[in-house]
């Protein structure tokens, strides 16, 4: 059985009288340990997607089966807390919090699994070193950059080991140097720590990270390919 | 200064007019920008309104006050500024008459030099009336005192600036009796009408002598009682019931056989009502170089009135009321506007790159926080007034239930007069002043953030980064900084050289919350604290300074600045130090599932906001600050004089005195035979000049005691002389041991403070006293005179203390000192103290005292009735004055709803990622409620800490000197926790909507 199963997916948003299918019957598994891209024009569902295989948004209809659990049929706390001990999370904006330095942001992630204060701050250190920046644990986001700011972001979605690992557009605010060394970042952390990576591009470049591509349009899939890394 | 505001808000609203038009596409976005997020715009100009009612209110109650004082002095007064009576007295009292060529030197006199614009000789004597037949009457409705004022009607035009006009009193068709004119209250009191015809009765006692026919008049008009027709003669009260009739028919009925004669000249200085007074010096001078001063005094009732009103504690209470509750509208406009301006931030730099000016940036935040502020301030203007017209009302209706309590005849009328001159009023100047300031404070607040974001560095606009100052700016600061503390130092100089506490203060305190910040200290969290903390300590120790001490009594700037240097000593050594609150709650609430999470993001926000957390704070501490003011000072006067319960009366339950000069008292054996009273004692009271120390002479009463005082009295509160022996030491027995020697005194610390426990003075008799009001008595000089009667040495063997609430002060001997012939010369006056059984049937003896009272036209006071009095008074006051303040607290409360909804929109992303990474919706819901409750408690523990050390000050000062504080906890409890729950359940709907987002839509959420 597949670690991810993804069953008849559909997302409809209405607005007024206007309905928008954002997903149409989707279905497609994920392997663990696999990076899987998912790629297409803007506006096109992948990120509908994410937040539906990540349960941050409700589909309309079908299936997310994760690890065996159907995640959608879980209440909301307890899929909440599925997220918390299961999953990270990389976003294209970082969403750190502001007023939280680097290492207290960090933190948040094993605080709310309720890991001790003292453990999760070792352990951030820790996973902040492990993305180079154990000199920068004590800044706060404003005063990193933007490729450091995403570095504790992902730190902030490893610390925790979690099983996957889910990445919005985790380059679309950077340059391409900064890109690419992000990318080798989670490269060598998924081949380390065997987790599996779904990441929304529509950056080709980053799609040759991947272990497959998943290529949306329209909310359909239009294909599922392998890829040679 | 009005005319200033005007013309600043003139021409900052045709600018903005002006450049409205001139740039419409910036005009267009910013009116837009009002629809954009209704709740949000609804919370603005919410807290702005509620900002200017706030002024607005503080603005009314002074002005309500104001008129109050100076409507009374006008109505009682008109343009009286002086009056002249002759110096010498009869042995009743009353002062010799006089007539008018015996002053026309003075008159003539003031009258050259142009100093005044009108003299005006009267009769003025109080009187019983009642309608015909009535006059004898007991019952209050049929027969009331009222004042009789005989007055030339014809002077009465051409006296002062404006005179008196009679013109629309229609003379009646001409009868045998005198016509008087009497006053609106005379006429409502007793339900009479022109044309009804009153008796008058000069004396009491011909209440009895009911075969001699009382003097009649007619009523031939009814008049408003202001000015000098309001004016009743310097020796009758202040009620407004008078007769007014010519000189003749008054001297006919005051059976007063010398023609032309008057008691009293009355002076209008040139100007009107309040100017007049200011020549009062003057008058005064050219009267003492006329020669009249041997044969006549001067008494300048004007000034003395004004200083009377002025120095009021109500007023008082008000100024400082006033004064926090405006700066607490000031910082609730700030907080928002600011937000405003920080939330603008992103969208601003946005336009900057689009390519728009600095000028035209810092506009279009302009023109958003103009429409904001204009609806704002004008719906707090009228806000403003409504909750201060139901206030006052509030505040009126106490007085009026007050006065239910008094068993003074003449209450009633008095409340009446109250209720109709104590109403709310607010001068149009205020209404535009607070207007102008809730629209102004806002616009410069806006204007000056704009310009902040203008100038920022574009990128750090458009992505929300704090900007690093640059090295322009910096050098700026620092040379203000400089200036400031420059500021200081030459206040605090100036402070010592004119021994002028507030100067000094104000000028300490500037420097020391300056200093931190002008040097680059490398721990400067620990050096801004050392100093906020070094200025609570000086403060509280500035009485020991001893022109700061001089001061602390009057002073109300030094009363001020001490007030706002300790709380905003403390404010700032919070905000200082909010990380470390940080830390505390931190390890504290460490344990415990989900909560480090929570925890750590609900006091981040506020830590690393200082600004914001550090004006809400602010807002909740100013109110909560006055408050704990206005609770400790007036609870523990309450509770002190509940422990005084038995100081009163001298350890007795009630006493019965004679009310002024037509009251008789009733026989101790009349008192002693109602039912109920288990102890009658007499103590009879006469004038005594004691030589002090110093070799002064004070004239003071003293109180002599019979046998029943000494066995009846559970008088304790007296410092003994330990020369005393031991068991006479026991305070038991010490007026025991008083009224059985006749060289032993006890004394009255509140009238005697030089005078030492073990002293040994020398007391006399004056020879002559004089009445100087109804049952108001003094010696005929204030110097011993030759004709003074020695009564001995005596040993000072016990002091009642300051801090006693007694009715009796004075010097406290056995009646056996002075001998019965001397006695009955020298008694001026007559008191009885009485012991009542406390079984149920306690109501009905104090209802036969009371009658008693009546049929003597005596007065009758019991100890709990006074003590319930005084306390309902101070307690209706103080709740008045609470609710004008927890009215202030919507202000705290509105602030941080606006802080919650702002944050709500601010961290929607944020949320969206906490809900993403493992935060449940009651983790978001928490972590809200945390945050508020973290702004809160900080509040409030700060406003009430800085508030108890304040009160702690004031106790310490001089004028408190034996007053203890007593902490109402239950009224502290009861604010503190439903200001509490209430900023709690403000900030609900944030909360919860938080807590509901999806984090799905939250992540998407870009405006």
């Amino acid at each position: 059985m597949a670690f991810i199963e993804v069953k008849n997916l559909s997302k409809v948003y209405t607005n007024g009288e206007v309905s928008v299918d954002a997903l149409k019957d989707v279905s497609f598994e994920i392997d663990e340990a696999e990076i899987l891209s998912i790629l297409g024009p803007s506006g096109c569902g992948k990120s509908t997607l994410l937040n539906c295989l990540s349960g941050i948004d409700e589909p309309t209809s079908g299936q997310v089966i994760i690890d065996g659990i159907d995640i959608h049929a879980l209440s909301d706390n307890d899929k909440t807390r599925f997220r918390a001990f299961n999953m990270g999370f990389v976003f294209q904006f970082y969403n750190l919090i502001p007023v939280l330095n680097a290492r207290e942001n960090v933190e948040l992630a094993l605080l709310t699994t309720g890991v001790p204060e003292k453990q999760a701050r070792r352990l951030s250190v820790d996973t902040l070193d492990r993305v180079g920046l154990n000199q920068r644990a004590e800044y706060f986001p404003s005063q990193l950059s933007g490729g450091e700011r995403q570095r504790v972001s992902i730190a902030r979605a490893l610390v925790h080991n979690p099983k996957i690992i889910w990445a919005d557009e985790p380059t679309g605010a950077l340059d391409t140097e900064t890109s690419k060394e992000l990318m080798d970042l989670i490269l060598d952390l998924n081949k380390t720590n065997n987790q599996t990576f779904v990441i929304v591009t529509h950056d080709d470049r980053i799609s040759n990270y991947s272990d497959r591509i998943l290529h949306v349009d329209s909310g359909k899939i239009v294909s599922l390919e392998s890829v040679k890394v | 200064m009005l005319v200033f505001l005007a013309a600043i808000a003139l021409v900052v609203v045709s600018f903005i007019v002006i450049s409205m038009l001139s740039d419409r596409i910036t005009f267009k976005m910013s009116f837009r920008n009002i629809f954009r997020r209704k709740a949000n715009t609804l919370l603005v100009v919410a807290g702005s309104m509620i900002g200017t009612a706030l002024i607005v209110g503080s603005l009314a109650m002074n002005d309500s006050l104001e008129r109050f004082i100076y409507s009374q002095i006008r109505e009682t007064l008109g343009e009286i500024d002086q009056v002249v009576v002759t110096s010498a007295e009869s042995d009743r009292g009353y002062r010799r008459l006089f007539q008018l060529d015996e002053v026309k030197e003075l008159t003539s006199l003031l009258d050259e030099e142009d100093l005044i614009d009108g003299v005006l000789p009267i009769l003025a004597r109080e009187v019983t009336v009642g309608k015909e037949g009535s006059a004898r009457s007991m019952d209050r409705s049929l027969s009331t005192s009222a004042a009789v004022m005989g007055v030339d009607f014809s002077l009465l035009a051409d006296f002062g600036s404006q005179g008196v006009s009679l013109a629309d009193i229609d003379p009646l068709v001409q009868n045998d009796l005198p016509q008087v004119l009497i006053t609106r209250e005379l006429s409502k009191t007793l339900q009479i009408e022109v044309g009804d015809v009153l008796e008058v009765m000069i004396d009491t006692a011909e209440r009895l002598l009911f075969w001699i026919e009382l003097p009649r008049v007619m009523v031939s008009g009814i008049v408003d009682a202001q000015g000098v027709l309001g004016y009743s003669g310097l020796r009758q009260g202040m009620n407004n019931a008078k007769i007014i009739m010519n000189p003749d028919d008054a001297r006919r009925i005051l059976r007063i056989g010398i023609e032309n004669s008057f008691n009293e000249l009355l002076i209008s200085n040139r100007g009107d009502y309040l100017s007049g007074a200011a020549l009062t010096g003057t008058v005064i001078e050219r009267f003492e170089e006329s020669g009249l001063e041997d044969e006549f005094t001067m008494v300048p009732i004007k000034e003395q009135r004004i200083r009377m009103a002025t120095q009021g504690n109500v007023g008082l209470l008000f100024f400082a009321l006033s004064a926090f509750a405006v700066f607490a509208g000031i910082l609730l406009l700030s907080n928002i506007y600011l937000m405003l301006a920080e939330e603008r931030r992103t969208e601003l730099g946005t336009l900057r790159a689009l390519g728009y000016t600095r000028k035209r940036v810092a506009r279009a935040i302009l023109f958003e926080g103009f429409f904001y502020s204009i609806i704002a301030s004008a719906a707090g203007v009228v806000v403003g007034i409504i909750i201060t017209m139901q206030i006052l009302e509030g505040f009126v209706d106490l007085v009026s239930d007050v006065s239910m309590l008094l068993p003074i005849e003449n209450a009633a009328m008095a409340v009446s007069t109250f209720e109709q001159a104590f109403r709310f009023f607010i001068k149009p100047e205020s209404i535009f002043f607070g207007f102008f300031l809730g629209l102004l404070i806002p616009l410069a607040i806006i204007f000056f953030s704009g310009k902040r974001i203008s100038r920022m560095n574009i990128v750090a606009a458009v992505r929300g980064i704090p900007q690093v100052l640059g090295k322009k700016p910096k050098r700026f600061l620092r040379y203000l900084e400089y200036i400031l503390l420059g500021v200081s130092v030459l206040m605090v100089y100036s402070g010592i050289s004119d021994r002028n506490g507030a100067v000094f203060l104000a000028g300490l305190t500037l420097g020391l919350l300056i200093f931190p910040l002008s040097f680059p200290f490398k721990r400067r969290r620990i050096m801004e604290s050392i100093c906020s903390i070094s200025l609570i300590v000086f403060v509280m120790l500035s009485n020991h300074v001893t022109f700061i001490a001089e001061q602390s009594i009057d002073s109300i700037p030094l009363m001020i600045v001490k007030g706002f240097a300790i709380l905003f000593a403390g404010l700032l050594l919070v905000v200082y130090n909010l990380k470390t609150f940080d830390n505390i709650l931190g390890t504290v609430m460490r344990n415990g599932k989900n909560r480090s999470p929570v925890v750590k993001v609900a006091i981040a926000f506020s830590a690393r906001n200082k600004l914001r957390t550090g004006l809400t704070v602010a807002m909740y501490a100013v109110v909560v600050y006055i408050i704990t003011l206005v609770s400790i000072i007036p609870y523990s006067q309450e509770k002190m004089l509940e422990e005084s319960r038995n100081d009163v009366f001298l350890g007795f339950d009630a006493t019965v005195f004679a009310a002024g000069l037509q009251g008789r008292l009733p026989s101790e054996a009349e008192i002693g035979a109602i039912r109920g009273v288990e102890s009658v004692t007499t103590l009879d009271s006469a004038f005594t000049r004691i030589l002090l120390p110093s070799g002064r002479y004070s004239t003071v009463p003293a109180y002599l005691l019979d046998d029943e005082f000494a066995e009846s009295t559970i008088h304790r509160n007296v410092v003994l002389w330990e020369g005393v022996s031991e068991t006479q030491q026991a305070r038991e027995n010490i007026w025991k041991y008083l009224s059985q020697r006749d060289d032993v005194i006890i004394v009255s610390a509140s009238v005697l403070p030089e005078v030492v426990l073990g002293d040994n003075v020398q007391l006399y008799l004056p020879a002559k006293v004089e009445i100087i009001g109804p049952g108001f008595f003094m010696p005929a000089s204030p110097e011993l005179a030759e004709e003074d009667i020695s009564l001995g040495y005596f040993r000072v063997i016990g002091k009642i203390p300051e801090t006693s609430f007694t009715f009796f002060n004075g010097i406290f001997m056995p009646r056996s000192v002075v001998d019965e012939e001397l006695r009955s010369d020298m008694i001026v006056d007559s008191t009885f103290l009485l012991n009542a059984s406390s079984d149920k049937d306690l109501k009905q003896t104090k209802q036969e005292i009371f009658d008693l009272s009546i049929r003597t036209n005596s007065l009758s006071f019991f100890v709990d009735d006074i003590i319930d009095l005084v306390n309902t008074a101070v307690r209706g006051i103080v709740d008045i004055l609470r609710s004008f303040l927890y009215f202030g607290m919507v202000v705290g409360i509105v602030g941080i709803a606006i802080v919650m909804f702002k944050a709500l929109y601010e961290r929607k992303r944020l949320v969206g990622m906490m809900k993403a990474i493992g935060f449940t919706r009651g983790m978001v819901f928490r972590s809200f409620l945390l945050e508020t409750s973290f702004i809160v408690v900080v509040g409030l523990a700060l406003g009430f800490v800085t508030g108890t050390l304040t009160t702690y000050e004031m106790f310490s000062s001089p004028f408190f000197e034996g007053f203890e504080v007593f902490m109402p906890w239950g009224q502290f409890l009861f604010m503190g926790i439903t200001f509490y729950l209430v900023s709690l359940l403000v900030t609900l709907a944030p909360s919860y909507i938080a807590s509901r987002l999806s984090p799905a839509e939250a992540l998407r959420y870009f405006e």
